[in-house]
């Protein structure tokens, strides 16, 4: 999807907000399936984010320096029996996005009110 | 913990995974896998533990599995083109015949996927098609193992995947689209399987 340079796509606001929101509740970093839970839960939403949708959309984030990953140590997934996990962690540029996008960028208007797109 | 139609879907997810990742380089491939593999394990226990049913974590995980496809192809391409691009090796007819590949590799898939879940619901709500169904999930699944196979070297895999794209292709031959997509990957098995045949050495 094309799109101005420094604005966030929907779904980008949408774990930078979950993300947010854990860290708000002391979880500092994240994995993929606790974000697409905690979108789904605040946005009601009767399904979660798609494999390839979310997991697409978290490395082009870290590419652009909005996330952190980190493989957390093979030895205490192994203590708890499980695959282990890639965690995650919003850094100050993603924050700052957020922030920005929140205050800054209204909702995108796709038609003006004679029906026609802007320039 | 895990219920038969939970480790179902999980399977399908890993084997969807294990196919698009295939020839990527190793760390880019792992690193998408592994990620997958926590995903559904962590879905599969959160499931568990608040008491939903397999049934319903199954289908949260298809449905999951299936909006996320093209997501999948577009970013299996992004990463294909960023290891290329990465090895300087991206001239003229190789670059082609990876581009044509990759291609042919997601179409299969994506084939032996829309395979698999043609006939699972064949079976469940087909009005006496439960016997077609059958066959075309066992012919979804053998398009997804011989991929998978075939990724690995395995012998014999590219008359794994041809039976099971033409099985599906002739019960649907009416359609003419499914046996035109048949047709285009025995094409591209039988030419992969002669470019990929050892030369022989000249002067030998």
């Amino acid at each position: 999807m094309k799109r101005k340079p420094g604005t966030l796509l929907p779904l980008e606001t949408a774990i930078l907000e979950a993300a947010l929101d854990l860290r708000g509740r002391g979880a500092e970093q994240f994995h993929g399936f606790a974000i697409a839970r905690r979108i789904a839960e605040h946005t009601e939403a009767r399904t979660m984010t798609a494999h390839g949708t979310l997991y697409k959309a978290l490395g082009r984030m870290e590419r652009a320096g909005l996330l952190e990953s980190r493989w957390e140590d093979p030895q205490i997934a192994a203590d708890e029996g499980r695959p282990r996990r890639r965690l995650y962690e919003v850094t100050g540029l993603g924050a700052q996005a957020l922030s920005r996008a929140k205050t800054t960028h209204s909702p995108p208007r796709l038609y003006d009110e004679r029906g026609l797109a802007p320039s | 913990m895990t219920g038969l139609p939970t480790g179902f879907a999980a399977r399908l997810t890993k084997a969807w995974t294990l196919l698009y990742t295939s020839g990527l380089p190793a760390d880019r491939r792992t690193a998408r896998r592994e990620e997958l593999d926590s995903d559904l394990w962590e879905h599969e226990t959160w499931g568990a533990e608040t008491g939903r049913r397999s049934g319903t974590i199954a289908l949260e995980i298809l449905w999951r599995l299936v909006a996320g496809i093209l997501a999948d192809l577009s970013w299996r391409r992004l990463e294909g083109r960023l290891a290329r691009s990465h090895k300087h090796r991206s001239v003229g007819g190789e670059t082609m015949n990876n581009v044509l590949n990759s291609t042919m590799v997601a179409l299969t898939g994506v084939v032996g996927i829309a395979s698999v879940a043609l006939g699972i619901a064949l079976t469940a709500f087909g009005d006496g098609e439960q016997a077609q169904g059958g066959l075309i999930v066992v012919a979804g699944f053998l398009i997804l193992g011989g991929l998978v196979a075939m990724s690995r070297g395995v012998r014999g895999a590219r008359g794994i995947v041809a039976v099971g794209t033409i099985v599906p292709a002739a019960m649907t031959i009416w359609s003419i689209v499914t046996p035109l997509i048949a047709i285009a990957i025995c094409a591209w098995l039988v030419a992969s399987a002669r470019s990929s045949a050892p030369r022989p050495v000249p002067g030998h």
